[in-house]
């Protein structure tokens, strides 16, 4: 089984946030998932910075491995479009293509952000 | 979900996602299991060398050392080839998904396609199955060494293993000796960790642990700098446990070192690799004020970058107030020989922080730690 290629359009088309998913990993506590959500948004803001610069240093090395764990962190956060976008910036066969893939998954961890953060606010959550 | 007999079974989660870690932990401590939580390779097996939990779950991309590197080693020790091991991972190529097969794992789980809670089930059900997964003895090829004891037949067989690591000509055979050589020691060095911290023979017990790490977790690293400090190591292993020897507990003295070099980076990198509460540095950038530091005080150890040859080894060596005790001398790779004169050891450039303080360790100590 080789890792599908992870096409814009399949990027597009997967949910944003299901919130299903933060919810049994937060174990259905708001305080939990105000927590989870608050160390996701840390994590994950230091992560595209070091992505940015991995990629200005050219280390495709460390630009993958970073986007590997975050595509990890937002798949169990419930965020298949962020986990996907990442994992292209993982997969991406040279530094153009890379830089490509980050720049599509910076507008959607913006995007994912905006979701988990109207998701805490409101009262899906017990 | 029941979790009767798995209540209170310890879980050793390996995971370098701060964020996979904290879900995980809280989700397996509400499951009433005992987790312990490590961010790399590298320190996984420094746990599981002091205690053995009842179940291992294990990502693949770390750094330091990946988890097919963790798995490998706990089917290859005896003590520890049964463990149950969940792997939980994002990795699914062809090829990494084979190698980790390979390495037998007790299950195999992609993170994204599978939720906490499955995960946490997933353990449990491994804890209360009776008997635990026997999935993987170790492999015939690697013969449980011989219980050691600290007599003729260990040394000699330390001096054996140690050979067998050094002339090693393939990956696999590197890695199949130096799992034989410290199955063999293991035991011996775990035993004298109950000295005084401080104690020479913890010092030493450590700086092997760092070695093997190093081997183990860093295989580019090894050069034939780095064996160089692991035949030190034998050779010194070997003495400290000769029948005719006695344990030596006393304390390694802090041991002042004299660290010359002219490039500002290299010195300070030396410097820092020296900073341990067992050496007192003292940095100098220039040829003139070392002699003269040699000259008028005594340090236990002398290392030495010679930039592009050996004259101020010379200079150091010709000090008329004496022998200025052993010289680590800082050389480029493509220059390194291993030394043949005592007290006199060469570290290859890019310095190895392992190697450097491996070999300052034992120099220091032959001089007087």
């Amino acid at each position: 089984m080789q890792p599908e290629t992870i096409t814009p359009a399949a990027i597009a088309a997967s949910v944003v946030f299901d919130e299903r998913i933060l919810t049994e990993a937060a174990s259905g506590s708001r305080t939990e998932a105000r927590e989870l959500v608050s160390m996701f948004f840390s994590l994950t803001d230091a992560a595209f910075r070091e992505m940015q610069e991995a990629l200005q240093r050219g280390d495709l090395d460390v630009l993958r491995r970073l986007a590997h764990r975050a595509a990890g962190s937002a798949a169990t956060c419930g965020l298949p479009r962020l986990m996907l976008s990442l994992r292209a910036v993982e997969q991406a066969p040279d530094q153009p293509g890379a830089a490509a893939a980050l720049q599509t998954a910076e507008p959607v961890y913006r995007e994912a952000r905006s979701a988990l953060v109207r998701f805490v606010r409101t009262e899906a959550i017990p | 979900m029941s979790t009767a007999g798995a209540q209170n079974r310890c879980v050793l989660l390996v995971d370098d996602d701060p964020f996979i870690v904290a879900v995980y932990v809280a989700k397996l401590k509400r499951a009433g299991l005992d987790v312990d939580a490590v961010t790399d390779g590298a320190e996984a097996l420094r746990r599981l060398s002091s205690v053995r939990p009842d179940l291992v779950i294990l990502d693949l991309n770390m750094p330091k050392l990946n988890g097919i590197e963790v798995l490998k080693h706990i089917r290859n020790t005896p003590t520890l080839a049964t463990l149950p091991v969940l792997v939980l991972t994002n990795v699914c190529s062809d090829s990494v998904m084979r190698e980790a097969w390979e390495a037998r794992p007790t299950r195999y789980l992609i993170k994204r396609e599978t939720t906490p809670n499955a995960v946490v089930e997933e353990v449990v059900a491994l804890l209360q199955a009776a008997p635990l997964p026997a999935a993987a003895p170790a492999p015939a090829e690697i013969p449980a060494p011989a219980a050691p004891s600290a007599d003729a037949d260990w040394v000699e067989q330390v001096g054996v293993q140690m050979k067998a690591v050094l002339s090693s000509r393939t990956t696999d055979g590197f890695r199949e000796a130096l799992y034989r050589f410290r199955e063999l020691v293991r035991p011996q060095l775990s035993q004298r960790r109950s000295q005084p911290e401080g104690s020479f023979i913890v010092l030493f017990a450590d700086a092997m642990d760092s070695l093997f790490e190093e081997f183990y977790g860093h295989p580019e690293n090894v050069s034939p700098s780095l064996l160089r400090a692991f035949e030190l190591c034998g050779e010194r292993l070997s003495r400290l446990f000769a029948p005719e020897s006695s344990v030596p507990s006393r304390s390694f003295r802090v041991a002042t070192v004299l660290v010359m070099s002219e490039d500002d980076v290299l010195r300070e990198s030396l410097g820092r690799i020296l900073d341990r509460p067992s050496f007192r540095p003292i940095r100098v950038g220039e040829m003139g004020a070392a002699l003269h530091l040699l000259r008028e005080n005594a340090f236990r150890l002398v290392v030495l970058d010679t930039g592009t040859g050996d004259d101020y080894l010379e200079r150091i060596q010709a000090l008329s107030t004496g022998a200025p005790g052993p010289v680590i001398v800082v050389t480029a790779a493509e220059y390194y020989r291993p030394s043949q004169k005592p007290g006199l050891e060469r570290v290859s450039k890019p310095v190895n922080p392992v190697d450097l303080y491996v070999k300052a360790l034992l120099l220091a100590e032959s001089s007087g730690g």
